[in-house]
């Protein structure tokens, strides 16, 4: 549905330029929900701007199905009006001096192309208000809304035309937490009825996984891995990706051979990667929630004696850090029985670490 | 309940400058109201509801109505229709030379209004402007073709010089607009006149309407152009037919009763008109959100229309700014008027400028130069915490002072015979839409923009206040006035010329300081 190859944006600033997005290349399936996973700053909102036609870049080539709407070395660069895709803005800009229903309706009665008359547009209005939640809202003015209210109309706008293409930047950073986590289900369910292909942006890593059939971590202008979502938090292609998608315990060590590394914890069994013979130097790394504590001693392989050393209950699990001899370790578990200087058992199953090899 | 009593008497310096200066700006507005029941010689006078009578059914009174309303309203409509594209062009497109357009700005408004009507009236005189006889002779015409001397006159000079307080008005507006409220109209497939129409030009609105109230309300007052281009042909607006009341008429004594008792009037509909313009502030604001995640908004490319758009600014700046001043250079060097010609160059001469130096000696000179830089200060010092209390404190009653700090811009100055600093107060209402700004760290450039338009116009309402207040030519533009009013155009335009050589060099000291504390890390 859509393809971005080899796209390069550049700003001109006093003193050189930024180059906000790096050659890139990007494919989005038809029907299918995408992700945009990276830090502030590295490009995602001028990729979606590239996508809307709102920015210029420079070099590269964009296309929607099979229509050519920026190509630099063709000089093809369609309009935003004219791309036929949908965008919903962090800020929402919900226009404030028209009602709800007009925001609403505005892409059906102001649009270049496809006006309609206005029965249908009562219609169609009433039917995106009833599925985002608003019925009712009709006649109030959209600057008495709240910001999750906006929101609702911003989407209900963007998806009324029915778009090839649904772009979304950030639209929940600016809700607080509770109302956050109720839009994403909301937006999950709704973009998942209506079956439309859609390109969303965010910083927030369970966002991003919560949402994501598919899902790019970025990074200062390039993407550095695409995958399905828990795909990638299992096994992440790199060290960065696999710290953009959630915290990690890494462990430094020396490949021992038969499948063994030895850290400053002892010697811990893992998967090594092909390139990694004895003697080289590995990264290892392992999430807290798939590192288990016992009150008992434990024999097995990969155990090891351990002290707690700080607690923190979060609701619906605890996090611990535990003392193993030189390192420290972060564990989450929905245990709640250690206390702080229990002398408690680490055991991290051999499968279930990620590791890399260094390089010198 | 301890802390808020803590935050209070820390307040209380605030609180004491604040009252007072609403006591500075209150007292003339009293006596303002106070002699306009009164007649007879100041001080001997009888209470009377005579004046408010002669106001009612003088006729002469409602044809100055007339006057005053057309040149008020075709200034105004003027200075907006040129001032808001203009502004708009500066703030979103690649218009070439942007920075330059609002020094130049800066300058039309701050050299003070009458020598632009000088200037005007030596052009297109139909006695001695120098375009009229060109015309004359070139064309061999029996009569000057354009009369400067009359209503459209003035207000096309007025409408010129008002461009730069509707430019300085909306710039923050159109810079500050989140552009991704016309993004989201363009991804909804609306054209780009669409979209102007329908979401660019609704938000502006509140606005726009609030800059014309504020021009408005200014034209109302103006005196200078109307004085400089009405009294030739007696053709009167509110404000010169006060000075006319005051000043003017020998062996009858100046009618203060009356005068006051029009200024009543006008200040009333002022007050009104200013209460509303306060409401649309208020308003817009709300429109034009200023998020700190939103972007700026986009340059827009102007495409051919670029050179088109760039034409007409510079036949605005010809206009309002080159063309007068020109003409008062030509005039300060002749010695007695001729068409411009190789002849009249080589006539040039020093002679006026040694004139006006010999006439008073340096003292003028010096004595404007005092009052430029003190009474600005006072502006500030007493108007800092007026706004601060209006904006930032609970304190009850705050919205009163706020209205009462608004008044004196819709208050004819001439009726009032004030204190300097009273006069100075007239630019403080511009205070507390820049304290506002002072509070959000967001909009540094707009608030240095801010305070160097209050510098500069109180540059402005001074001289404007000296040359009324003062019939001996102690300061410059009172000389000026005198020496244009006892028909010496020479020297009257060599004075006009070093006044304006002063403004120019205010107005780069004050861009340099700003530009200085403006750059990161310069405070
Ligand atoms: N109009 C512009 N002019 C100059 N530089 C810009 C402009 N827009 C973006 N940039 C720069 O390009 C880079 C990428 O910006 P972008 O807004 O795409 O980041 P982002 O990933 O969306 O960040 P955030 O999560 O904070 O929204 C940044 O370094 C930014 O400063
Ligand atoms: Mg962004």
């Amino acid at each position: 549905m859509l393809s971005i190859k080899r796209l390069t944006k550049q700003f001109e600033v006093p003193g050189g330029s930024i180059r906000a997005v790096r050659d890139l290349d990007l494919t989005v399936e038809e029907g299918s929900f995408f992700v945009l996973l990276g830090p502030s700053g590295c490009g995602k909102s001028t990729l979606l701007r590239c996508v809307a036609g709102l920015e210029q870049p420079e070099e590269g080539e964009i296309r929607l199905g099979e229509r050519l709407v920026y190509s630099a070395r063709d000089n093809v660069s369609v309009d935003p009006e004219d791309r036929e895709v949908a965008m919903v803005f962090q800020t929402y800009a919900v226009w404030p001096h028209m009602t709800v229903f007009e925001n609403v309706a505005f892409p059906l009665t102001e649009a270049k192309k496809k006006r309609f008359p206005s029965a249908q547009v009562a219609a169609k209005v009433k039917e995106a208000l009833v599925l985002v939640r608003l019925s009712g809202f009709e006649r109030h003015s959209a600057a008495t809304l709240s910001g999750g209210q906006q929101q609702r109309v911003a989407l209900a706008r963007a998806l009324i035309r029915e778009p090839k293409l649904l772009l979304m930047d950030e639209p929940l950073s600016n809700l607080d937490a509770k109302l956050r986590e109720e839009m994403r289900d909301e937006i999950k369910e709704l973009t998942r009825s209506l079956g439309v292909t859609t390109l969303h942006v965010t910083h927030d890593q369970i966002e991003a996984m919560a949402l994501a059939d598919l899902m790019a971590v970025m990074y200062d202008g390039k993407i550095l891995e695409i995958g399905q979502p828990e795909a990638l938090y299992r096994n992440p292609g790199n060290r960065s990706v696999a710290e953009f998608l959630g915290r990690t315990n890494w462990l430094s060590g020396v490949v021992a051979g038969n499948g063994t590394v030895t850290t400053e914890m002892g010697l811990v069994k893992c998967p090594l990667p092909n390139r990694a013979g004895p003697g080289s130097r590995a990264s290892l790394g392992i999430r807290p929630e798939w590192v288990e504590l016992t009150a008992e001693p434990c024999q097995s392989a990969n155990s090891f004696a351990g002290t707690i050393e700080g607690r923190m209950f979060l609701g619906d699990a605890v996090l611990y850090w535990v003392r193993v001899g030189e390192s420290r370790m972060m564990v989450k578990t929905t245990l709640t029985e250690f206390s702080i200087g229990s002398r408690v058992s680490v055991v991290v199953p051999a499968e279930r670490w990620v590791v890399f090899s260094e390089t010198a | 309940m301890a802390s808020q009593g803590k935050v209070s008497r820390a307040l209380f310096p605030v609180v004491v400058v604040a009252l007072s200066g609403v006591v500075l700006i209150l007292l003339p507005l009293l006596a303002t109201g106070w002699i306009s029941f009164m007649v007879g010689v100041p001080g001997y006078g009888t209470y009377t509801l005579a004046n408010y009578l002669q106001v009612l059914l003088d006729p002469f009174g409602y044809r100055v109505l007339l006057n005053t309303l057309l040149f008020a309203l075709g200034s105004t409509a003027m200075a907006l229709v040129l001032a808001a594209p203009l502004a708009w062009s500066v703030a979103r497109t690649d218009l070439p030379y942007r920075a330059a357009v609002g020094f130049l700005l800066g300058m039309v408004l701050v050299i003070p209004g009458f020598l632009q009507g000088m200037g005007w009236a030596l052009m297109l005189s139909p006695n001695i402007g120098i375009l009229n006889r060109a015309l004359i002779e070139l064309f061999g015409l029996e009569e000057a073709p354009v009369n400067i001397y009359s209503l459209s006159g003035m207000t096309f000079a007025q409408g010129l010089s008002l461009v730069p307080p509707a430019f300085f008005i909306l710039s923050p507006v159109f810079l500050g607009m989140d552009s991704s409220f016309e993004e989201a109209a363009f991804l909804s497939g609306a054209s780009k006149l669409r979209t102007f129409l329908r979401v660019n030009l609704p938000l502006a609105a509140p606005a726009l309407v609030a800059a014309a109230i504020y021009v408005f309300v200014l034209s109302f007052a103006l005196f200078e152009v109307p004085a400089v281009l009405g009294f030739p042909d007696r053709i009167f607006v509110f404000s010169t037919m006060l000075y006319f009341f005051v000043h003017i008429q020998q062996g009858t004594l100046p009618e203060y009763g009356l005068a006051a008792a029009y200024g009543s009037v006008v200040m009333i509909v002022s007050v009104l008109m200013a209460t509303y313009y306060a409401k649309l502030v208020k308003q817009s604001r709300r429109f034009v959100t200023i998020t700190g995640k939103g972007r700026r908004g986009k340059t827009l490319s102007l495409g051919k229309w670029r050179s088109l758009a760039f034409s007409v600014v510079s036949v605005y700046f010809i206009l309002a700014l080159v063309l007068p001043m020109l003409v008062l250079v030509y005039y300060s060097f002749l010695p007695f008027f001729k068409l411009p010609s190789l002849d009249a160059v080589s006539s040039f001469t020093f002679k006026n400028y040694v004139n006006v130096y010999t006439r008073q000696g340096a003292r003028p000179l010096i004595n404007t130069g005092i009052l430029i830089t003190l009474v600005p200060m006072a502006v500030v010092l007493v108007a800092m915490p007026i706004s601060w209390l209006v904006v930032r404190s609970r304190l009850r009653g705050r919205f009163v002072i706020d209205n009462i700090a608004f008044l004196p811009l819709a208050v004819p100055r001439i009726v009032l015979s004030v204190s300097l600093l009273y006069i100075a107060l007239i630019s403080r209402n511009l205070i507390p839409r820049v304290l506002r700004r002072i509070t959000a760290p967001l909009l540094k450039p707009a608030l240095f923009g801010a305070w160097f338009w209050i510098m500069l116009l109180s540059f402005r309402e001074v001289t404007m206040a000296v040359m009324l207040s003062s019939a001996d030519s102690i300061v410059f533009p009172a000389q000026i006035w005198v020496l244009w009013n006892r028909a010496l155009p020479h020297d009257a335009a060599a004075a006009a010329v070093m006044l304006a050589g002063i403004a120019l060099i205010l107005m780069l000291v004050t861009r340099r300081l700003i530009q200085r504390l403006s750059t990161p890390g310069g405070f």
